[in-house]
């Protein structure tokens, strides 16, 4: 499947499955995204929405199923492996280091995979500083870019929600991710807020990111995304631009039929 | 007389104050950065000080910097066997490995009588030396812990500001998320491991050296637990924390001694009242005793120990 550039898909999941115990929790599932798209990918609470990015992040590894990143297949590649190839990715419970300062959070985003030995901290000094100075300058224009200059030494554990989030996006670009991956990037934000977060992730795809999210404020999946990818228990059920996908009668029931039953418990 | 006695019993609490810093700040390592806790960090203490025991009594080296390398070669390799234990085993079920470990070596040193001395243990160890000097003074053996101490305090907060402390940290924090910025765990544990067990050796080997014996019962479990309390009273992840549990633990120790009673009651009301300050002391200040440091801070913080995938 190449596309109309030329270049192969950045993504593709096929028939990409996992269970916990006999539950499949994501079933089957085949999708593929467009290097510099902005797809949403949306459905019900317990879809497998999350555990998706997980499998495509390779924090799980899938029961069944490949992966492709740049048509290249990392189905057994390591997390820490895709993460040097270019996916960063968001957690919907954001996991800052929340004992360190943003800048720091930042920071361990930006450094070389050489910095992980002792020995490189003992034994050449003059590489360390070289490193540090890159990583500075990174952390800077990155915490710029995110607009938390202002809150750069702030411990991240002690930041608003909303910051909490940046500093989440915010780490994946110091990654120079190429794909990134967002767990509801806008929940538990207020309405201005949530501004903030869409303008951000416009500017990033301006700048060649490409970018799945995981959304339930359909204001921003319409606002931002080109493409949804509809999933119900663990299954694609749709695929289209986001109005006409919210506009399908069959697929609003399964979405709010769902929220209007669970809407007791938030 | 008096005067002779308590000089005495201050220079002991010195040497117990600086050297139960320097096992604290290598278990700090391990429960603060790779979020593991060990209770068997007695048993690397005490591989050290037998270390010391058997070279020096076997005529091979009574120079505390040999004897230490060695030693912390020694611990080291033990320890980052545990790191690859740790990463197997998980949570809870490590805390139960950690501590069979720590029964199991000091079972099997206790029936390796011809290095350990079995029940009596060894005794009338030679005086060390440092670089051809001989060591014999009280105020010798205070200058080596307090190098030692001093040292391992320097680089621990070197290690701290570094990028690979950085690393660490954020290990401590989340795993899940340091993965995603491209860094494995096994390397950052393996090498977190292997400090602290280098660390914990080498403060066996002065340890020994000061008291002229090396006995299995002083490294058993209650000293295990002895250090998780230093750690946790002092505060985790905090070097001043564990200088400052150290020193607690140090005073009140030979204070309990002089209550007049038997030496198992004295065992038993020191473990009680020990755990009744670890209580205590968590209760109120749950980050230890450095949280009175930023009063600003004695709210407790949310978003602790989340479960991860
Ligand atoms: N590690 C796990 N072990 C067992 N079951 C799991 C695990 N992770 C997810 N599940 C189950 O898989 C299903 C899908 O969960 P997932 O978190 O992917 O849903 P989601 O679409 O992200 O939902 P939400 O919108 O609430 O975040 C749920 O029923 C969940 O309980
Ligand atoms: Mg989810």
């Amino acid at each position: 499947m190449i596309s109309a550039s030329g270049r192969p898909p950045i993504l593709q999941t096929v028939e990409l499955s996992r269970s916990f115990g006999g539950f499949r929790a994501v079933d089957g599932v085949t999708v593929s995204v467009e290097q510099g798209d902005i797809v949403a990918l949306i459905g019900p609470n317990g879809a497998g929405k999350t555990t998706l990015f997980n499998l495509i992040s390779r924090l799980l590894p899938p029961t069944s199923g490949q992966l492709l990143f740049d048509g290249q297949d990392v189905t057994h590649t390591s997390p820490q492996r895709l993460a040097r190839m270019g996916i960063g990715r968001t957690f919907q419970d954001v996991r800052l280091f929340d004992s360190m300062t943003a800048w720091d959070n930042v920071a361990v985003f930006a450094q070389s995979d050489r910095s992980a030995t002792l020995r490189s901290g003992l034994l050449s000094p003059r590489a360390v500083r070289r490193e540090a100075r890159q990583v500075r300058e990174r952390v800077e224009e990155v915490l710029e870019y995110a607009g938390l200059s202002a809150v750069a030494s702030t411990i991240a554990g002690e930041l608003s929600f909303a910051q909490q989030k940046k500093v989440a996006i915010a780490r994946c670009l110091a990654q120079r991710a190429r794909l990134m991956l967002l767990d509801e990037p806008a929940s538990g934000l207020d309405a201005g807020e949530r501004e903030d977060v869409a303008k951000m992730i416009e500017k990033l795809a301006g700048d060649g990111v490409t970018i799945v999210l995981v959304e339930h404020n359909m204001g921003i999946v319409r606002e931002v995304a080109r493409r949804a990818i509809f999933l119900a228990e663990g299954t694609v059920v749709g695929e289209d631009t986001p109005d006409r996908l919210l506009h399908s009668s069959e697929l609003a029931e399964i979405y709010f039929g769902h929220i209007r039953s669970t809407a007791g418990v938030a | 007389m008096i005067v002779f006695g308590l000089t005495l019993v201050y220079s002991d609490i010195a040497m117990q104050l600086l050297i139960y810093f320097v096992v604290a700040i290598a278990l700090n390592f391990v429960i603060g950065y790779a979020r593991a806790l060990s209770i068997h960090h007695a048993a690397l203490f005490g591989m050290g000080a037998f270390t010391y025991a058997v070279m020096a009594q076997r005529g091979w080296s009574n120079d505390l910097i040999v004897c230490g390398l060695v030693a912390a070669l020694l611990g080291g390799l033990v320890s980052v066997i545990l790191a690859f234990g740790s990463l197997r085993i998980s949570g809870d079920y490590f805390i139960v490995a950690s501590f069979a470990f720590q029964a199991f070596a000091i079972n099997a040193l206790f029936n390796w009588t011809s290095v350990s001395g079995g029940a009596n243990g060894d005794y009338g160890l030679p005086t060390p030396t440092v670089l051809g000097l001989a060591v014999s003074s009280t105020f010798a053996y205070i200058t080596a812990a307090a190098v030692l101490a001093i040292t391992t305090l320097v680089f621990a907060i070197w290690l701290r500001r570094s990028p690979y402390g950085r690393l660490l940290r954020a290990m401590g924090d989340s795993p899940s998320a340091l993965l995603t910025a491209g860094f494995g765990v096994l390397r950052l544990k393996v090498g977190v491991f292997g400090i602290s067990g280098m660390l914990a050796a080498a403060a066996g080997v002065l340890y020994a050296a000061y008291l002229g014996v090396a006995q299995t019962g002083t490294f058993d479990v209650s000293l295990a637990i002895l250090l998780v309390a230093i750690v946790v009273i002092g505060g985790t992840g905090s070097a001043v924390g564990s200088l400052l549990g150290a020193t607690l633990i140090a005073f009140a120790q030979p204070l309990l001694s002089n209550l007049n009673l038997s030496a198992t009651t004295t065992a038993a009301v020191q473990q009680l009242i020990f755990a009744a300050l670890l209580v205590g002391v968590v209760a109120v200040l749950p980050r230890g005793l450095v949280q009175l440091g930023d009063v600003r801070k004695l709210v407790p913080r949310r978003g602790a120990g989340a479960t991860e995938p």
